[in-house]
């Protein structure tokens, strides 16, 4: 039996363990695999993260696959400093670790993910001024017995980790330059009603703030300096968005941008060189794409699986996907652009007192966008008309209200 | 202040009375549940000879209409509540103030077929015996007059020869100007179960419209409003030419017969112009022609389209001259028959309630003055006809009437030429109004107002159109300080220093002296009266409690059935009269400026002003709006599709109501129902627009036919509101009110929509859920609100363009619900989820919608509206709606 190709896969998130499935889905894999993960853990879920830092949820619950199934398939891992990759040598194929290993590779993979933005202002190497990312950083947000603390970001992330560590009996404040929170999925009017449902649960909120600087007293950090306000904290957590980590990309050559450039059939420059997940940067007919979400990451997994199998020569086709959250037990579902241009048509129902929204951008009979809040029914329906671009006149007047107000066909 | 001693109602057992609507006069058996909470039952009464246990849609929900809703319950003086001395008393000090500064003839009353005989009684010998001015007339003006003048001028009285029967006993039937399935439905259902019985029966119907009493027709002349008399005129010379009259009959008992066949045939040149005159196909006309003459039982039936007409009168004759000259009449399936409008405009009659009539069948003849001032003991007698209704109004507009009291009617809404009523009656320095709802466009108007006993309160006698008298009996005890009107009247009387004329301290006391006027002197010494019921002027107080319906006249104690077969007509010489009828064209006909000609009438389910009625949500829900039929040729030309709004204009007023396109309209011609009025609508009346030219015989009132023009009424925006408060709007256009189970409805349209007073207070007071729908270009294509509050649904607004296609009886059922605001929030959808639509109620009896009626027929391939009753129960009580189910099987198929 001859020896099988050596495939290096570079991280071990969720985007790199479900490549990993997809590899080994049929049992065997023509592949010697070798997966290396800067984190102590084997892969877990990151975004349960969130029910971790509340309690809800322990250890068990967010691992994906535990170390027998590694071994069991074969698979080599190595975490920490013996997987954190400090170089690659495209011309002899071959990485190199923190701790000095070096692994030849005939395929290489690319899933190193993302990095949390950090803000520039002064006092941000303080000690308790972190990011929420990793197991690593819940593990940091509950040693000490914290009692005030500032979330600054007003996206999903924060307020998850707001909720959290109120939960744990904390006193958080939430700092957001935006209006409202979670702007990217909600428009003002559900961003308000998510804002007084959090507030309802003791989560305090800083809108349209502007952070001066963190203030420390011997090197932690006791304080939040906002533009006309003060807001004393021992910690501080920065859900600033993410970049993408490509600084190993960078450093041997390979093409990148905000990302690392790859094409829909997640190619890298380099023939040898694939890579998937957020931190690839896809040129996509005349647009430049990012991945954050899980579900698009998951099928770059199938598409660099199917291309390492030799199996068909899949290719991304970029579908919009709709937030389907629930945030801090409230349903969201938005997709699209729900936020109107001047020449788009908006359907909205609003019950502000029980925290329901609804709403539809329309245009040219076409939806457009869609926003649901507090109840998320037909979110799916909406998004398939999106998808399929239906003209919806026909029914309009029971559009908003659901597919089993349609009449009858 | 005397009380009023009238015999207290036993609540204990069910009660025996007659239905308050239309005058067939129907018995009613009323199981009083609550007399506190006045909840009744309301059964047909299964002995009763008018409608042996069957009741309409109306009638059955009479138990709905009888809550102390609405309810005058004081007298008031300009809008302050008095005790009843002070208000009889100012009433008795302007009435004599007027007297004795202007006359007696400047004093006028105004009563109602809606009075019972005794009250009628009252008024009549206040007005006529002791006020002395025969300013006496009613409503009845609107509804019989011109039959009232057409039988006097044949028969010398106003005799109806036959009786309910014989519309069963016909081989042929023709209906004429009548509506019967929807005006007296009563007697359509034993019509329809007769022909079911006896197929070969044949029904003809002569109306403009097809009507849903077409569904019995075997043959429908859609004739050309205003010449009816014509076609009867055409009736009489092919009787003559076919030799189908009866000689001997005509040389026994009648005279004129030659001059009026001589006219009649005078007034066309050949059938074929007659047919075109009349808007007729030939062969239809010489179809009913043939009919009528070869059938001996034949029965003529008519209401209001020949009654309403400047040529009332002559139609009339023209009918009985055909009935005389085959000597049809009074025989048993055979006869003229008039169908009378109200539940007792013929006890109005009877008593001489109209302004050319004495007392008791009595005119105007020094020996009838004579004879009636000597029974009542008094020497003020009025000696002249007095004003009818039409003119009436013009007097008090110029000032020769001051002093008006209005009983039991709403003239405002019902006369025509309705702003020249308001107008006159702002002019007049007392204007007194009793009556048993509060706010009526009527008593808007009045500086007093007095609390007159409703239907379910009162106690006295009816007679219905085949000259029926019944007993109608109190339900309840009297709210509040309502009275009778016979007490009222009597206690003005007294105060006018009438005591002993007016001492009555029941209705049997008035009954009784009714009774015997009516016997007084009628006999061949005096002279020969057709209405006596001399015989029950000594009946004892418990004999009159418990009377059972008969007919009049009663001769040697018994009750004649029928009249005028072997002649004996109330003429000199005891022989009927022919009258020639000249037929001359509509007075008032279209033009180029109003081209079109507007009739009016009723819907199935509403009766008159619909102080009633609109109680009743079932009743609501047949016709929830005013709205003008239209040919759909018509609504082409003139630009009004289905279910928009349009203003109609006549020479005297506009109207905004909604357009509905029927095939059952003649081209050239449109049709508006006369229901709703200024409480209940903003824009929606028709006696605005209807001229006010009356029959020059019965100073009846031309309804049925006055020029109009149309435009679409563009506005702004067009909205529904559901809610459970009821409100007011100022700066809307068009408003209408539909009351509803748990609440009100508006439908609403025009400016200021925007902008409702209503919606900001809601806002205030309950949760708001919103829908909007912004199209580019318009602000708005769609916008609607629910308010909730402790988990009741307050008020829905459906804001849209056009009549927003909401399922109102959804959204209305959506506020007996409890619900969260999820759930209520749907309910904004407007419609309800998957096939649970209704659809709009066409049975009112059981409730149930046309589409579950059409979905219905269709899942089990139903043919017959027998058989949807099976399934649904629809149609199965008054079968009001049979026709309208029939129509819907017949579109499915």
């Amino acid at each position: 039996m001859g020896e099988k190709p050596k495939l290096v896969v570079i991280g071990n998130g969720m985007g790199g363990v479900r490549l990993l499935e997809q590899l080994f889905a049929k049992g065997s894999c023509p592949f010697e695999v070798t997966v290396l993960s800067a984190e102590d853990s084997t892969g877990y879920n990151r975004i349960q993260l969130s029910k971790l830092l509340a309690g809800a949820i322990d250890l068990d619950g967010i691992q994906l696959k535990p170390l027998q199934w590694y071994q069991e398939q074969g698979i080599k891992l190595f975490t920490g400093e013996d997987g954190q990759v400090v170089n690659i040598d495209r011309d002899l194929k071959q990485v190199s670790t923190q701790s000095g290993k070096t692994f030849s590779y005939d395929r290489l993979v690319l899933a190193t993910g993302s990095q949390p933005n950090r803000i520039p202002v002064p006092g941000a190497d303080l000690k308790g001024v972190m990011s929420f990312r990793t197991l690593q950083d819940v593990n940091r947000m509950l040693e000490g017995n914290h009692q005030y603390v500032v979330v600054i970001g007003g996206g999903l992330l924060g307020l998850e980790c707001a909720s959290g560590l109120v939960q744990r009996g904390m006193s958080v404040t939430i700092v957001d330059n935006m209006p409202t929170p979670m702007a990217r999925q909600l428009d003002s009017d559900a961003g308000l009603l998510l804002r007084q449902t959090l507030e309802s649960r003791g989560i305090q909120f800083r809108s349209q703030a502007r952070l001066k600087s963190y203030d420390g007293v011997d090197g932690h950090v006791c304080g939040v300096q906002l533009e006309g306000d003060y807001l004393p904290a021992s910690l501080v957590i920065v859900t600033a968005g993410v970049r993408p980590d490509i600084d190993l990309m960078k450093a041997c050559g390979l093409k990148s941008q905000r990302g690392v450039l790859v094409n829909d059939q997640l190619q890298t420059s380099d023939p040898a060189i694939m890579a998937m997940g957020e931190c690839v940067e896809m040129q996509y007919s005349d647009q430049s794409l990012l991945f954050g979400l899980v579900a698009p990451v998951y099928r770059h997994a199938e598409i660099v699986a199917s291309h390492l199998l030799g199996g068909s020569r899949e290719a991304f086709v970029p579908v919009p996907i709709p937030t389907n959250l629930k945030v801090d037990g409230v349903d969201v579902f938005s997709s699209g652009e729900f936020n109107p241009a001047e020449s788009d048509e908006v359907s909205t129902l609003h019950a502000p007192d029980s925290q329901l929204y609804r709403k539809l951008v329309i245009n040219n009979n076409r939806i457009k966008g869609v926003l649901l809040y507090g109840d998320v029914t037909d979110g799916l329906w909406y998004q398939e008309l999106m998808a399929s671009s239906t003209d919806i006149s026909p029914f309009r007047q029971q559009l908003l209200f659901g597919q089993r107000f349609l009449p009858a066909a | 202040m005397a009380v009023c001693a009238s015999v207290k109602p036993d609540f204990s057992k069910t009660i025996n009375t007659t239905c308050a609507y239309c005058g067939v006069g129907c018995g009613i058996t009323a199981n009083v549940i609550d007399p506190d909470l006045h909840v009744v039952e309301i059964k047909g009464r299964e002995d009763h000879p008018a409608n042996y246990g069957r009741l309409c849609s109306k009638g059955s929900a009479l138990g709905e209409t009888v809550s102390l809703e609405g309810r005058l319950l004081h007298p008031k003086i300009h809008g302050k509540t008095v005790v009843w001395s002070e208000a009889l008393d100012e009433v008795t000090r302007r009435l004599q103030e007027t007297i004795e500064q202007y006359g007696p003839d400047a004093v006028a009353l105004y009563g109602s077929g809606q009075l019972l005989t005794e009250d009628y009684y009252v008024a009549n010998k206040l007005m006529k015996g002791f006020i002395g001015s025969a300013n006496m007339d009613t409503n009845s003006r609107l509804c019989m007059a011109s039959t009232v003048a057409g039988q006097k001028r044949a028969f010398g009285s106003d005799t109806v020869p036959n009786t309910y029967q014989d519309l069963e006993m016909a081989s042929l039937l023709i209906l004429v100007g009548s509506n019967t399935a929807w005006c007296h439905p009563v007697l359509f259902q034993r019509i329809r179960a007769m022909k079911e019985q006896r197929p070969e029966m044949k029904v003809v119907v002569i109306d403009p419209r097809k009507t849903d009493t077409c569904d019995i027709a075997d043959l429908h002349l859609p004739i050309r409003p205003g010449t009816d008399a014509l076609l009867f005129n055409g009736l009489l010379s092919w009787l003559a030419e076919q030799g189908t009259i009866d000689l001997p009959y005509i040389e026994k008992h009648t005279n004129d017969f030659g001059q009026s066949l001589e006219v009649a045939r005078a007034s066309f040149r050949d059938y074929s112009q007659l047919s075109e005159l009349c808007g007729l196909d030939q062969d239809t006309v010489f179809q009913f022609f043939h009919w009528f003459s070869t059938t001996e039982k034949t029965v003529t039936a008519w209401s209001q389209g020949v009654n309403q007409s400047s040529s009332g009168t002559d139609k009339v004759n023209a009918i009985i001259n055909c009935h005389l000259a085959t000597g049809r009449i009074g025989l048993p399936g055979s006869g003229p028959l008039s169908l009378t409008g109200q539940p007792n405009a013929m006890g109005g009659r009877e008593v001489g309630g109209l302004a050319n009539q004495l007392a008791a069948h009595m005119d105007f003849s020094p020996e009838d003055i004579d004879r009636v001032g000597r029974f009542w003991g008094t020497t003020n007698m009025a000696r002249s006809l007095g004003k009818t209704a039409v003119d009436l109004f013009r007097a008090i507009d110029r000032g020769a009437i001051r002093f008006l009291w209005v009983m039991g009617t709403n003239p405002v809404v019902s006369m025509p030429d309705g702003k020249s009523i308001i107008k006159a009656l702002k002019k007049c320095p007392t204007v007194v109004v009793s009556d048993c709802i509060e706010k009526t466009d009527t008593t808007a108007l009045a500086g007093i107002v007095l609390p007159a006993a409703p239907w379910s309160e009162k106690d006295g006698t009816v007679t219905n159109s085949e000259r029926r008298i019944s007993r109608q009996r109190a339900l309840f005890q009297l709210a509040g300080e309502s009275k009778p009107d016979w007490w009222i009247l009597t206690q003005v009387a007294k105060r006018l220093g009438h005591s002993d004329a007016f001492d009555f301290a029941n209705s049997a006391d008035i009954f009784r002296e009714h009774a015997a006027l009516s016997g007084f002197e009628n006999n061949a010494a005096g002279k020969i009266r057709d209405f006596n019921i001399g015989t029950k002027a000594s009946i004892s107080d418990h004999e009159y409690e418990s009377m059972d319906p008969f007919q009049w006249p009663v001769i040697e104690d018994k009750s004649q059935q029928r009249l005028f077969s072997t002649g004996g007509f109330y003429t000199e010489d005891r022989r009927a009269k022919f009258v020639p009828t000249h037929w001359q064209k509509a007075a008032n006909s279209i033009n180029a400026e109003y081209p079109l000609l507007l009739n009016t009438g009723r819907v199935r389910d509403h009766w008159h002003t619909m102080t009633r009625t609109g109680l009743s949500p079932r009743l609501n829900q047949h016709t929830d709006e005013p709205f003008l039929a239209i040919h759909p040729e018509d609504a082409g030309s003139w630009q009004l599709q289905d279910q928009m709004l349009c203003k109609v204009s006549s020479e005297f007023g506009d109207a905004i109501v909604r357009v509905k396109h029927s095939e059952a309209q003649r081209v050239g011609e449109v049709f508006m129902p006369m229901h709703w009025t200024r409480q209940n609508s903003q824009s929606g009346f028709c006696g605005v627009l209807v001229n006010p030219v009356v029959d020059p015989v019965s100073k009846q009132p031309d309804l049925k036919h006055t020029p109009v023009k149309l435009e679409p009424f563009y506005h702004t925006g067009n909205g529904v509101l559901f809610s459970r408060e009821q409100l007011s709007f100022t700066g809307v256009e068009y408003v209408t009110e539909v009351r509803s189970e748990q609440g009100f409805r508006y439908e609403l349209a025009g400016s200021g929509l925007d902008n409702l007073s209503a919606l900001s207070d809601f806002n205030k007071r309950f949760e708001k859920i919103e829908y909007v729908d912004a199209k580019s270009g318009s602000q708005y294509d769609g916008c609607r609100v629910l308010w909730l509050d402790q988990h009741q649904v307050q008020a829905i607004w459906m804001f849209g363009e056009g009549r927003s296609a909401c399922d109102r009886q959804w959204l209305q059922s959506c506020f007996g619900k409890s619900v969260t605001a999820l759930e209520a929030w749907y309910f904004l959808s407007g419609t309800p989820p998957k096939g649970e639509d209704a659809g709009r109620q066409v049975c009112a009896c059981f409730g149930v919608g046309e589409k579950t009626i059409c979905r219905t027929v269709r899942d089990n391939n139903l043919r017959e509206a027998a058989e949807v009753g099976e399934y649904l129960k629809a149609g199965t009580n008054c079968g009001s709606c049979v026709p309208e189910i029939r129509q819907l099987i017949a579109s499915i198929e």
